[in-house]
């Protein structure tokens, strides 16, 4: 099952973005030349088309009952390093010193107000990200999940411990000899991101640039020793073209961001099928007039018509009922996602404001030029849950309400699985046009992405109950410090 | 030193018209030593009262002063129905030239404090918690201050004073937001019947002390310098708690709690003129009479306490996904001062760390602020009422929570603030 998904992410990475082009256009096809080849032998044959049962369409005749995965309560797809994420799971490091300090040395954030704060801009987009937070940190252009998770984790609890823990992590420095491993190059890119976002609380407005610079050096990933993060030299264009409006950086920076780095990985990793949104959205957005006159536009379109030559000549995968059960699966999302935002609330109970993250969002967006940035609007909902702060419940029936919860959030996960094997089992069928399945990978993704971001808050929202604070008597380290 | 030369304020006259009010009680010149209402004002210049006590000045405002008029009638109804002895002169009343009033009663308003957090509908158990109402909380300190009074007549005048009482009311409830509700909470705060106003304390003092008494003056305390540190202030500031956490809070919660571990007489912080101006015009014939009244607020501290807050400390101690424990705490060093030749009896420093848990997920700012505000206010309360109820019982583990530790202190210190905090009680 992994290797098939892995090298299904590396088709639909190819091809998911309509627009996409890539400039190592040798690289490219030999790529598409050994997967083709190497269809057969990876090809699961007992894999069969196992669509999901629209709940409004009624049982098919001309289709299965869909397949579900067991459903251990884990997120075990969320976290995988082969699904849209890389998350690999949340880990802290040892804070030099109180959290308050630590972000007092970049950050002008008041201490009692700094949820708040970090809530208002976080979930604003800013025009050099072009997208919302979440959805720029689960960018398939970040190799590192243990960078990545600390951005989420940010966003889950927008605190100054979380924001310490990120400002923490891009201190670290390489130590000794060799390659350092990509997460701390990245770990400095999402302090980048994150110094983005709260601009206006930032101390050093040139923080974002200098960190851009750290995050562009190479590490160790997947067998390779100098694998460059795709989405750090994206960003990095963005921060030349829109901050410093310096457009010779910004081509430069962008020309590498396109390169997927397929011959770093070793022979056994599929992480380069990870597709850089974000690297492709840019691109598009400057061939398509963004920049007047680019340089590089006619490579973009030289790309294009390859890629349709070599992979949009057959006909568009088009089995029964998979607009319907796409429709299923987003309105199962939906649902799921008003019963847990609504909990959330009831659960907080600390504010009569409305959730206002989604609407937010969507203002932020039409209001402003994202410069080729295409906001997914399926993560509106996703964020909105986020933005409410993770409840602690007490009662029994309210515990029980959000297992109930979170197992239904997996099968929603493991639905969309099932429609991602489908087209897997399309695409190394070769019968179909790959840029199509890209398409269709491309909302499928998307919606892999919105289910797991809620899974992550509803778990913690389920441990949270668990995790009790320390003694509050003890008070000796804080009456030293006022002594 | 004369208080007024101290404190160096304008003249501070918040007081009421009580001019406008006349008593329907009776005025009977019994002879004697009678009693007679001085009236009720502001502890704080004139200039300050709409910044430093602006929900009660608004609230007896309201309504024309109807606010006004209803607490002044409380306070001499309770003097009148209270007091063991006989009551002349009320509200609005000429002292005549003939007559010899005996005592002086007054209650002058020092310090408050109102907060609000916002509740949900459903948060809390029970109906109230409606949506439309929010938890409220109000403090009011407040000094009454009684005067022996002798009229220059033969020989000369004198006036004492006989005890200066700082009280403290609290009340909190769940109340909407409108003007109104507001006012009418605060002035349930200062006279409703219930123990916890400040009319309640107003009563309790009227019954101790008879007219038939022979009157003597105990020492009075006196919070004589308050110092809050740069390094306080601006993190008082960044909470922005420094309007609510000022000089006159630290005097007012010291002299409370002095108060209610000893009975100790304590001079308010901040004394302005309003007791003995109105007191020179409610003679018929000055300026023979009303003259006494002028050195009246003269400085007769026998101690004084001076204090500075250094260091104050709000932090996050932990966290787990939805919950915050923050840390809030300071340190304050104290020193109680003998006047007369300005020796120093006692220095010590007080610590005092709570650490509570708060949810996350708030969205309004002043839910956050409050929070601050009210707990800071709970670690300063208990830190500095533990010190004077250590002190008082001997009790090292009160001390301990004041954060006075036994190498700070040896035995003899604390019998020797003891013994100078109880010199301070009426009738010790």
């Amino acid at each position: 099952m992994k290797v098939k998904i892995s090298a299904y992410l590396i088709i639909t990475a190819l091809l998911t973005w309509t627009n996409a082009f890539a400039f190592d256009l040798n690289a490219l096809k030999k790529l598409g030349e050994d997967l083709q080849k190497s269809m057969p032998q990876q090809l699961d044959q007992t894999g069969s088309s196992t669509p999901v049962q629209s709940p409004n369409t009624g049982t098919s005749p001309t289709q299965d009952p869909p397949k579900r995965s067991s459903n251990s309560g884990t997120l075990s797809f969320c976290e995988s390093e082969d699904s849209v994420f890389g998350f690999s799971g949340y880990t802290t490091t040892n804070l030099s010193g109180s959290p308050e300090s630590i972000v007092a040395e970049y950050f002008d954030i008041d201490p009692t107000l700094a949820e708040l704060q970090l809530r208002e801009h976080l979930f604003t987009i800013r025009p050099i990200i072009g997208v919302t937070f979440p959805e720029v940190i689960t960018d398939g252009g970040m190799w590192s999940g243990e960078a990545r998770s600390r951005g989420i984790e940010l966003i889950m609890d927008p605190s100054l411990t979380t924001l310490a823990q990120v400002i923490q992590a891009a201190k670290q420095e390489k130590k000794g000899f060799g390659a350092v491993d990509i997460q701390v190059p990245e770990s400095k890119l999402v302090m980048a991101l994150v110094a983005i976002q709260l601009e206006p609380l930032l101390k050093d407005k040139s923080l974002p640039g200098l960190l851009l610079k750290e995050s562009r050096k190479s590490g160790k990933y997947a067998g390779g020793t100098s694998v460059k993060s795709r989405l750090a030299y994206a960003m990095s264009a963005r921060w030349e073209l829109i901050q410093q409006n310096n457009q010779q950086l910004f081509d430069s920076y962008i020309i590498q961001s396109g390169d997927n780095q397929s011959l770093e990985f070793s022979s056994t990793s599929f992480v380069a099928g990870r597709t850089c949104k974000l690297c492709f959205d840019t691109i598009d957005w400057a061939a398509a007039g963004g920049i007047p006159n680019w340089q590089f536009a006619p490579s973009a379109e030289q790309f294009k018509q390859m890629r349709d030559q070599m992979f949009g000549s057959k006909p568009s995968y088009n089995p029964p009922n998979w607009d319907a059960n796409v429709t299923a699966l987003r309105a199962q999302a939906q649902s799921l996602n008003s019963k847990t935002a609504g909990s959330f609330e009831s659960a907080k109970g600390q504010s009569r404001s409305e959730a206002k993250g989604a609407e937010a969002a969507r203002i932020s967006r039409e209001s402003q030029n994202t410069y080729g940035g295409v906001p997914d609007s399926e993560l509106d909902q996703a964020i909105s849950i986020m933005q409410t702060q993770t409840p602690r419940y007490m009662e029994a029936d309210k515990k029980e309400a959000l297992a109930t919860a979170l197992r239904e959030r997996m099968v929603l996960v493991n639905d969309i699985q099932t429609m991602q094997m489908d087209l897997l089992n399309a695409t190394f069928s070769g019968n179909y046009s790959y840029v199509d399945i890209g398409e269709k990978g491309s909302v499928l993704n998307s919606l892999t992405r919105s289910a797991c971001l809620v899974a992550f808050a509803e778990r913690r929202a389920a441990r949270a109950s668990e995790i009790a604070l320390p003694d509050p008597s003890d008070t000796s380290a804080e009456e030293s410090l006022l002594r | 030193m004369k208080r007024r030369q101290f404190i160096a304020l304008p003249v501070g006259l918040g007081l009421f018209p009580l001019g406008s009010f006349v008593s329907p009680s009776v005025y009977a010149s019994l002879g004697g030593r009678a009693v007679v209402w001085g009236g009720s004002g502001f502890n704080v210049p004139n200039d300050e009262i709409k910044l430093r006590l602006e929900r009660i000045n608004r609230s007896l405002e309201a309504g024309g002063q109807a606010g006004w008029k209803l607490w002044i009638d409380a306070l001499f109804t309770q003097l009148k129905t209270g007091f063991n002895g006989v009551i002349t002169n009320g509200p609005g009343m000429k002292i005549e030239y003939e007559s010899d009033p005996g005592l002086i009663f007054s209650l002058g308003f020092d310090y408050e404090n109102f907060l609000r957090i916002d509740i949900l509908p459903g948060e809390l158990p029970g109906d109230d918690a409606d949506g439309e109402r929010d938890i409220s909380f109000y403090y009011l300190f407040s000094s009454i201050r009684v005067y022996s009074v002798r009229l220059p007549r033969q020989s000369k005048g004198q006036i004492n004073l006989v005890y200066s009482q700082p009280v403290r009311a609290f009340n909190r409830a769940m109340l909407d937001a409108e003007e109104n509700s507001e006012n009418n909470f605060v002035l349930e705060t200062l006279m409703a019947d219930a123990d916890y106003t400040t009319l309640f304390k107003f009563k309790a003092l009227v019954r101790r002390i008879s007219v038939e008494e022979n009157f003597f003056e105990p020492n009075h305390l006196r919070v004589r310098s308050a110092l809050i540190s740069p390094e306080a202030l601006s993190t008082l500031s960044s909470l922005e708690l420094d309007q609510e956490f000022n000089a006159n809070f630290f005097a007012s919660m010291i002299g409370v709690s002095a108060n209610q571990s000893f009975e100790a007489s304590v001079l308010p912080f901040v004394m302005t003129d309003y007791l003995s101006s109105t007191l020179r015009s409610r003679f018929d014939k000055e300026p023979e009479i009303g003259a006494i009244f002028k050195d009246m607020d003269d400085d007769v501290a026998s101690y004084y306490v001076d204090f500075s807050v250094n260091k104050v400390l709000r932090k996050i101690s932990a966290e787990n996904a939805s919950k915050q424990q923050i840390a809030r705490g300071l340190s304050m060093d104290i020193s109680f001062i003998n006047s007369a030749d300005n020796s120093v009896v006692i220095r010590t420093t007080l610590v005092r760390v709570e650490k509570r848990e708060q949810v996350k997920g708030a969205r309004e700012e002043s839910w956050f602020r409050s929070n601050d505000s009210l707990y800071f206010y709970y670690a300063i309360e208990t830190m500095i009422g533990d010190f004077f109820k250590g002190v008082k019982r001997s009790d090292m583990n009160l001390l301990k929570n004041a954060g006075v530790r036994p190498q700070d202190v040896t035995r003899s210190d604390l019998e020797r603030l003891k013994s100078l905090l109880e010199s301070c009680r009426y009738g010790a």
